[in-house]
């Protein structure tokens, strides 16, 4: 198996898009733990459904791969934002965007606790990351981070977080669009999204 | 709605949400047919994703259920590649996906070798692969076992197929026909059983991946067992499983020479822990040379 730092995620697209279906398998070895913990989540914990969710963004992959281009950034966040959309889709569709209290209850949706099961190296390099994308979103206002997290996790539109938070749509549109764009400053700081 | 019907600060309120998500898919198809006619919103949009893609990395990995790999194999194997296509955000608007088109195969196999809409019919398109071995000889031998009566006896039950490939696949979103080098074996029931298999190979490598429906319980001593059948000579045995409550089992077997080298596979109930050659009754069998 090829190991992440042997091969690139960009040179591996550059070989499924060749046909190359290893190549596929090597990224889905290295990112189904992350995707399968982010559907997870959106789905309230529903693991046939996020399993589901997940390998129908790898075989979209598979199938379209000139949908990915570096122009994109970073593949493991165009890969993060194609589950997202797959799972709110799936929220959408069986009208299930309340996710289980156990869920609401848990805190903040972005802690981080250790994958025992991902390669040594490969967990290094993601907790690392996470430490540094919880650190840039501690940075911004907390009601910004909110709006984030809600349209985020749950999906919903700013009209809908307006009504839930009880705050002026303009209020919550603002803070939305300000805290995405304060975010991306820090992440660009810290290298984790390019121009 | 599109760029051009709203100020700059509404449309990109609209974008949020597109991007988010939250757009219902007919809203967000019409967003998006607007967005791609300019460069300047698509590149915002991009800056957007790259953020919003970001905050997925955030979350805690998890381990997947087991056989997450082995299902994700199974419909890599049978899933072409098809015609580029464009997308900003993950696609949230496309369309429902259309059914599959799925070529499964009883008896000889055939290898899609380019997309097709819809389901081709059952066999005999003259796809089939040349045969790598003597087939007369084959049949011959056969014919002088109770396993050639077995495989003989394989029929097109349409029905079946697709229940078993709605178990393979489970949604069968974004399947197609079979992807050149692979080949989907349909492993029909024998006498008075009713399970149904696929296997998933390719004659080239060594790995058949099986996956099997409607299988009986069996008593605790009891275990089905899954055998390759050479072209000549006795079955080879290619492991045991039992079914999970739902009468479902999957099963990677990797042989020890290439696929070609074998005409079929059979099922057989034998006593725990397996045997080294067939003795219960066969239950499921299907050939591909």
């Amino acid at each position: 198996m090829v190991g992440k730092t042997e091969v690139s995620d960009e040179q591996l697209m550059e070989r499924v898009r060749a046909g190359d279906a290893p190549a596929l398998e090597v990224l889905y070895d290295r990112y189904v733990r992350q995707c399968f913990g982010l559907a997870l989540r959106l789905l309230g914990r529903d693991i046939p459904l996020a399993e589901e969710a997940v390998q129908d963004v790898f075989m979209k992959i598979w199938s379209r791969p000139d949908a990915y281009s570096a122009q994109k950034g970073k593949f493991a966040s165009w890969l993060l934002s194609l589950v997202h959309h797959r799972c709110i889709d799936e929220l959408r569709k069986r009208s299930r965007t309340e996710v289980p209290l156990d869920f609401e209850e848990s805190g903040s949706r972005l802690d981080t606790e250790p994958d025992l099961q991902a390669d040594p190296g490969d967990q290094v390099w993601m907790l690392e990351e996470q430490r540094e994308i919880l650190a840039a979103l501690n940075e911004i206002a907390p009601t910004q981070r909110e709006v984030i997290e809600l349209a985020y996790f749950r999906g919903l539109s700013q009209s809908q977080i307006a009504a839930r938070l009880k705050q002026p749509l303009g209020t919550v549109k603002t803070r939305v669009r300000m805290g995405l764009q304060n975010l991306r400053t820090l992440l660009e700081k810290r290298g984790l999204v390019r121009d | 709605m599109g760029p051009q019907d709203t100020t700059q600060s509404d449309w990109e309120d609209n974008l949020l949400d597109y991007l988010f998500g939250a757009m219902p898919p007919d809203e967000a198809a019409r967003f998006e047919r607007g967005l791609i006619e300019c460069q300047e919103h698509v590149a915002l949009a991009q800056r957007y994703t790259q953020v919003i893609g970001v905050l997925g990395t955030a979350v805690p990995p998890a381990e997947p259920p087991d056989g997450h790999k082995d299902r994700f194999m199974a419909r890599l194997a049978v899933t072409p590649q098809e015609r580029p296509a464009s997308g900003l955000a993950g696609d949230s608007t496309e369309q429902p996906a259309r059914m599959p088109g799925l070529t499964v195969v009883a008896g000889p196999t055939l290898a899609g070798e380019t997309p097709q809409p819809a389901p081709r019919p059952l066999p005999s398109d003259g796809a089939e692969k040349p045969a790598p071995v003597d087939i007369a000889a084959a049949r011959q031998e056969r014919t002088r076992t109770s396993w050639a009566i077995a495989v003989a006896s394989v029929a097109a039950a349409l029905a079946l197929f697709f229940g078993v490939w709605a178990f393979i696949l489970n949604s069968n979103r974004g399947s197609g026909p079979i992807a050149p080098g692979y080949e989907a074996l349909v492993i029909q029931p024998q006498g008075e059983y009713t399970s149904t298999a696929v296997v998933l190979f390719n004659r080239d490598t060594l790995d058949a991946h099986f996956y099997s429906s409607n299988l009986q319980p069996l008593p605790p001593d009891k275990v089905y067992e899954l055998w390759l059948l050479p072209a000549q000579g006795d079955p080879v045995p290619a492991g045991v499983f039992t079914g999970d409550p739902a009468g479902r089992a999957t099963h990677l077997h990797t042989a020890d020479r290439p696929l070609r080298n074998y005409v079929g596979f059979a099922v057989t109930i034998e006593n725990a822990p397996g045997t080294r050659s067939p003795e219960g009754p066969i239950i499921m069998a299907g050939t591909f040379q």
